[in-house]
C-alpha cells in the first residue's frame, strides 16, 4: 500500500486515482474535524475548498513532512478564515441547510454548544486532540505552536468546559 | 458506551498537576463531547468534491504533459544537428563508394531512398516522444477506479 506522501506526489502529477485514495483515507476525519470546528455549517464548502487547495498546491508539498499534518494545516487555516467571516443571518435552531449530506442528532447539540463556547484556538486543540486522536506533538506541528502551548490551551479548554458542564448540572438540579 | 483507553482528556489530566488538583470531571466532559455521534455522509461529500476537482486535475495533468513534452523535445533536439551531419557524411560516402561500381542514376536512387528512410526513422523517433509521455496518463485513465 502506498503511503500518503507517495500518493500526494502522484497527485502533483494530476493523478486522480491518487486523489480518490487520499479522499477515501481522510474523508471521515476531515469531515468530522470541519463539522466540529464550524458546528456543522458550510462543511461541504470547506471540505471541497480544503481538497482544492491540496490539489492546487500538491507540487509544493514537502514529502519529508506528513501528509496528514499538511492536510489539517490547510483545514485549520480555512476554518480560521471561516470564523473571521461576518455571521450569517439568524436562523431558527435546528433549521439546517438542506442537501449538505450532513445530519446531526439532537444530542450532538450539546457537544457543539460546548465547543462553540471555546475560543477558536482552544477549540482547535480540543478537536484535533480529542476527536482526531492526534498526539500533542502532531497538534503542535499542525498549529505551528510549541508543544507547551498545546498543553496550556488544552488545560484552559478543559477548565472552561468543566465550568460550563458543572454550571449546567447545577442549573438542572 | 465503552471508555476510551487513551482518552486525551484523561491523559492530559494525568500529566497536568493543575488539572489533578482541580479534580476535573473528565468522565462528564467526555460524555458530553462524545454525545451525538455525527452522521456524516462522507461518500456524498467526496463525490461532490471529486466532481468539483475534476477540471482542476485535468488542467494540472495537461499543464504537466506539455511541460514534460517541451523538456523532452528540447533535450532530444540537442543531438539532432550531430545526427544530421553524421547522416549527410554517411550518405556522401555511400554515394561516392557506390558510384565507382554502379550507374549514377541508380546510385542516386539508392542513396535518396536510404536518405528518405533515415528521415522517416528520425521523424518517427521524435514523434514517439509525446506518445511515450502520454502513455502513463492513458494507462491511468484506463485503469478501473
Amino acid at each position: 500500500m502506498q503511503t500518503d506522501e507517495a500518493l500526494a506526489a502522484r497527485l502533483a502529477d494530476g493523478d486522480d486515482a491518487a486523489l480518490r485514495e487520499l479522499l477515501r483515507r481522510y474523508e471521515r476525519r476531515l469531515a468530522t474535524f470541519l463539522h466540529r470546528q464550524t458546528g456543522g455549517r458550510d462543511v461541504e464548502d470547506l471540505y471541497q475548498e480544503t481538497w482544492l487547495r491540496v490539489v492546487r498546491h500538491a507540487d509544493r508539498f514537502d514529502a519529508e513532512r506528513r501528509f496528514s499534518t499538511w492536510l489539517f494545516q490547510i483545514a485549520v487555516n480555512l476554518c480560521r478564515d471561516w470564523h473571521r467571516r461576518p455571521p450569517p443571518d439568524p436562523r431558527p435552531p435546528g433549521d439546517e441547510p438542506a442537501g449538505t449530506g450532513l445530519e446531526r442528532s439532537e444530542a450532538a447539540l450539546d457537544a457543539a454548544q460546548l465547543l462553540a463556547q471555546l475560543p477558536a484556538e482552544q477549540r482547535e486543540v480540543v478537536v484535533l486532540r480529542y476527536y482526531q486522536d492526534l498526539s500533542e506533538d502532531d497538534v503542535a506541528r499542525i498549529l505551528e505552536i510549541p508543544k507547551g502551548t498545546v498543553k496550556s490551551r488544552m488545560h484552559q479548554a478543559i477548565a472552561r468546559m468543566a465550568a460550563l458542564v458543572e454550571g449546567e448540572k447545577r442549573a438542572a438540579s | 458506551m465503552t471508555e476510551r483507553q487513551d482518552n486525551p482528556l484523561a491523559v492530559h489530566v494525568r500529566e497536568c498537576a493543575d488539572c489533578r488538583d482541580q479534580a476535573m470531571p473528565v468522565e462528564a466532559l467526555s460524555a458530553v463531547l462524545d454525545s451525538g455521534a455525527l452522521a456524516i455522509d462522507t461518500g456524498a461529500l467526496s463525490q461532490h468534491a471529486l466532481a468539483r476537482l475534476a477540471p482542476e486535475l485535468q488542467r494540472r495533468a495537461d499543464a504537466l504533459f506539455w511541460r514534460r513534452l517541451l523538456r523532452a523535445l528540447a533535450v532530444a533536439l540537442v543531438p539532432l544537428p550531430l545526427v544530421v551531419i553524421a547522416d549527410l557524411r554517411l550518405l556522401a560516402w555511400l554515394y561516392d563508394a557506390a558510384a565507382t561500381w554502379l550507374p549514377s542514376g541508380l546510385v542516386a536512387y539508392l542513396v535518396l531512398s536510404y536518405a528518405a528512410s533515415l528521415v522517416v526513422l528520425i521523424g518517427s523517433t521524435y514523434a514517439a516522444i509525446p506518445l511515450l509521455l502520454a502513455r502513463p496518463v492513458a494507462a491511468a485513465e484506463a485503469a478501473p477506479a
